[in-house]
């Protein structure tokens, strides 16, 4: 049976090595549906194993440098802040790329979802490792 | 905002890590709040305070 740790700051905690051992076999038993319901439904399979990997990832970093995943007021303000403005860039994003579909170019589905997941995605690093730089959101 | 928690800390014999322990934050938090670049809740102020048997307006300046 697993054991969750609730920690004093409301987070829940699990063991790393027990997470890593979990991203294991779910990385496995993902890579075996996706062989085995192949001709059914592969997406079933990756997600699970990409489940698999996003443990293994987190569980390795947990055992590695717990210090780092600890989370507390200052990490969760950050992260917090971070969203909120990487949010604004995006549809700031959005309204770039609907007048660049509507006046030049038509854009696929492809390339406007491709270019909304980078800019979130890379926002959101940046603003968190310029607050965590700076030490603080202000 | 100027504090004193590093002459506090090293008064009571503490580490950075000690006291970031006590007040269950990370190491970094309690290095960003000696060097006065973080704002810390009300809670957490507190809390420092108390880990370094001081009072918040003992420890904490805001000019």
């Amino acid at each position: 049976m697993l054991e969750i740790n609730n920690t004093s700051n409301g987070g829940i905690l699990m063991d790393g090595k027990k997470l890593f051992n979990i991203g294991i076999f779910l990385t496995f038993l993902g890579l075996g549906l996706q062989i085995l319901l192949s001709e059914i439904n592969v997406v079933f399979g990756s997600i699970i194993s990409t489940m698999g990997i996003i443990f293994l990832i987190r569980g390795h970093l947990m055992q590695k440098n717990p210090e780092k995943i600890k989370k507390d007021e200052r990490s969760r303000k950050i992260g917090a802040w971070a969203a909120s403005y990487s949010w604004m860039l995006t549809i700031f994003a959005l309204m770039i790329i609907f007048w660049i579909d509507k006046l030049f170019l038509s854009l696929s589905v492809e390339v406007v979802v491709g270019g909304i997941y980078i800019v979130m995605v890379t926002t959101l690093l940046f603003y968190k490792w310029y607050f965590n730089k700076k030490g603080d959101i202000l | 905002m100027r504090t004193k928690i590093k002459e506090l800390r090293l008064k009571n014999n503490l580490t950075q890590d000690a006291l970031a322990k006590m007040v269950n934050v990370r190491r970094e938090t309690i290095v960003f709040l000696e060097q006065g670049k973080y704002n810390p809740s009300l809670k957490l102020a507190n809390d420092v305070a108390k880990a370094l048997k001081s009072k918040i307006d003992k420890v904490f300046f805001f000019d």
